[in-house]
């Protein structure tokens, strides 16, 4: 009856053999492998055999060394680029939609308002001093006193200088505020505002002033003079173009130089 | 006699019918005000024959006559110069053309002897090119306008309409003037005209003397325009050429592509020339190849110019309202010559090249 290498007992010899030390070791023989299930099977007893033959084969076979521009080209850095470019090179192209054309066009069209808007927005919000909230909300009581909650006002009071909303922070705030706070911050916004105004007008300038053309060649301009010693070729192409006015200005030293010559 | 007399009574009738209808319909452009406005076809329907009709009439009308031509140079460091020259032109109205300098007057650039010749050598080109012509209907309708009203006047004997053109305002880069053209009413001939430019300094005149459009042409020798290769550019022009050409790609504005042809200077010395116009002024690029130009006018190129410079380097020269710019790219050679700014005339050479 011939042996079923698909059994159970045969797979799990086999499986267990890949781990024995002896199939690494180039000529053991009677390999404690063989013992168990294999020293009874002759199929695996072959099937062994032919393994260990297979593994002196692959052994005997010469190692060739990767090249090193692979090496340099496997390193994480160049792989991660490759697979970026890779998959952007999949990506379909998006089109943005057609409402940042026009926020694009109105923060263009705006300036430079937009660019200072956005420069006083950006920046850092400086909460009230703890004195000064103590004096609001000291102001805010007298204001209940007078006719109002106290319960609206110190709610009011507490969030005044924060937000500026409420009837009774409004009054606390213009009171508390010293004067010449309002004063300086005005200032200096409108420094901010003009040293942007400045900036932006600089940069204008210079981009007007460098508006001159780029060419692919290099531009060098010479007077008809010297266009005529240079070129005869496109100095009589132009000059009969222009009637001869070329002639002339190429030759103003010449002139005048009145004459009759009819034939 | 009487039937010359006839026939001078009914050119007569004739100038005075075109004079009324032309004046009549002009009546149109009373309102028009200074800016000017377009030829129409409702509105000034007689002024638009006859501008039709003057198309080529300058090179295809058998004629003889005089005329004087007068070209003023403004140069910034010593200011105007002019000089004129009197011309006895004749054509045969099948393409020949006798052009024969008389005499020459004024600020002369040259001995006259030498201007002389030198006007004769010209004469081809002069006879093509020099003078106004309306060379493409469509274009100078779309981008000249006329400017006040058409007037009646005389040149030479002969009833004209004289009226002033320029170009549309939408092209306010290019640096041409005003043209002031008279036409005769019934040839509708350019007998005159003066053309200024941006400055108002006038630039350029001719008015004939004497014209006779039934004079007896048979003693004289009338030359032929030579005879163009006209360069196949839907085909395959590198095979007349030996290179193919560079083509411009950006126009300025208002013009178009008029002629290709093949200049030869000699076995595989050829230069390939676009001609653009806008309707009346000229615009050439020429693109030589790479092979070395050295016969091609008086002197031909100089080689040193080319040879010891930078391989991409464009010379410009600026003439009045003329713009010339000349050089290589990469070993090519190339030439264009417009009545352009240079900033519309680098652009425009810069796009043929590769």
């Amino acid at each position: 009856m011939p042996h079923d290498p698909t059994s159970t007992a045969c797979r799990a010899w086999r499986e267990a053999s890949f781990d024995d030390a002896s199939f690494d070791v180039e000529g053991a023989r009677g390999s404690t492998a063989l013992h168990g299930h294999g020293a009874t099977c002759a199929e695996c007893q072959s099937w062994w055999e032919r393994q260990r033959r297979i593994a002196r084969a692959l052994r005997s076979v010469a190692r060739f060394a990767a090249p090193q521009e692979l090496d340099r080209r496997t390193q994480p850095d160049e792989l991660t680029e490759v697979c970026t470019r890779a998959v952007l090179d999949h990506l379909s192209v998006l089109h943005a939609p057609s409402v940042l054309d026009r926020l694009v066009r109105e923060e263009i069209e705006g300036q430079p308002g937009t660019t200072v808007r956005r420069f006083a927005n950006d920046l850092e919000r400086h909460t009230a001093p703890a004195a000064l909230d103590a004096r609001v909300r000291q102001v805010g009581s007298a204001a209940g006193a007078a006719g109002e909650t106290q319960a609206a006002d110190e709610r009011a009071g507490a969030r005044g200088m924060e937000r500026g909303a409420g009837r009774g922070a409004s009054r606390a705030r213009a009171i508390a505020t010293p004067a010449h706070s309002a004063r300086t911050r005005r200032a200096w916004w409108i420094a901010a505002s003009s040293a942007l105004a400045a900036g932006l007008l600089g940069v204008w300038t210079y981009s007007a002033l460098d508006g001159a053309p780029r060419y692919r060649f290099e531009v060098v301009e010479i007077d008809a003079a010297q266009l005529r010693e240079q070129s005869p070729f496109g100095f009589g192409l132009a000059n009969g173009l222009t009637g001869g006015a070329l002639l002339a200005q190429a030759t103003p030293a010449n002139g005048p130089a009145d004459a009759e010559g009819r034939r | 006699m009487t039937r010359g007399l006839q026939r001078a009574r009914g050119s007569l009738a004739l100038s005075g019918l075109w004079l009324c209808a032309l004046l009549l319909g002009s009546l149109g452009l009373a309102g028009c005000g200074q800016g000017g406005v377009k030829l129409s076809p409702t509105q000034h329907s007689n002024l638009l024959q006859l501008v039709m009709k003057a198309q080529q009439a300058q090179l295809h009308t058998p004629h003889l006559g005089q005329r004087a031509v007068h070209v003023y140079a403004h140069v910034a460091s010593t200011g105007a110069h002019h000089f004129a020259t009197l011309e006895q032109v004749a054509t045969d109205g099948h393409g020949g053309y006798a052009l024969q300098p008389l005499s020459v007057s004024g600020e002369l650039p040259t001995d006259p002897a030498t201007f002389l010749a030198q006007h004769a050598d010209n004469a081809a080109f002069y006879h093509r090119f020099r003078d106004f012509m309306v060379r493409d209907l469509d274009l100078f309708i779309e981008n000249y306008l006329v400017l006040g009203l058409p007037v009646s006047t005389t040149v030479a004997g002969r009833a004209c309409i004289t009226f002033e053109c320029k170009r549309a305002p939408s092209h306010l880069a290019t640096v041409g003037g005003v043209f002031t053209v008279s036409l005769d009413v019934e040839t509708a001939f350019v007998l005159a005209y003066e053309e200024r430019d941006k400055h108002g300094n006038v630039v350029a005149a001719m008015n004939y003397e004497t014209i006779d459009y039934a004079a007896d042409l048979s003693g004289i020798t009338f030359s032929t325009v030579p005879v163009e290769q006209v360069l196949n550019l839907s085909g395959d022009p590198s095979q007349q050429l030996g290179f193919q050409p560079l083509l411009p790609k950006m126009l300025p504005s208002g013009y178009k592509l008029d002629h290709a042809r093949m200049l030869s200077e000699g076995p595989q010395k050829h230069w390939a020339c676009f001609e653009y116009t806008d309707g009346v002024e000229k615009l050439f690029f020429l693109h030589g190849g790479s092979a070395p130009k050295t016969q091609v006018g008086p002197g031909g190129w100089t080689r040193s110019l080319f040879q010891t410079s930078s391989p991409y380097r464009m010379y410009v020269t600026t003439a009045g309202s003329w713009t010339i710019a000349q050089g290589v790219w990469d070993n090519q050679y190339v030439v264009a010559v417009g009545k352009l700014p240079q900033s519309e005339l680098l652009p425009f050479v810069e796009s043929a090249l590769p």
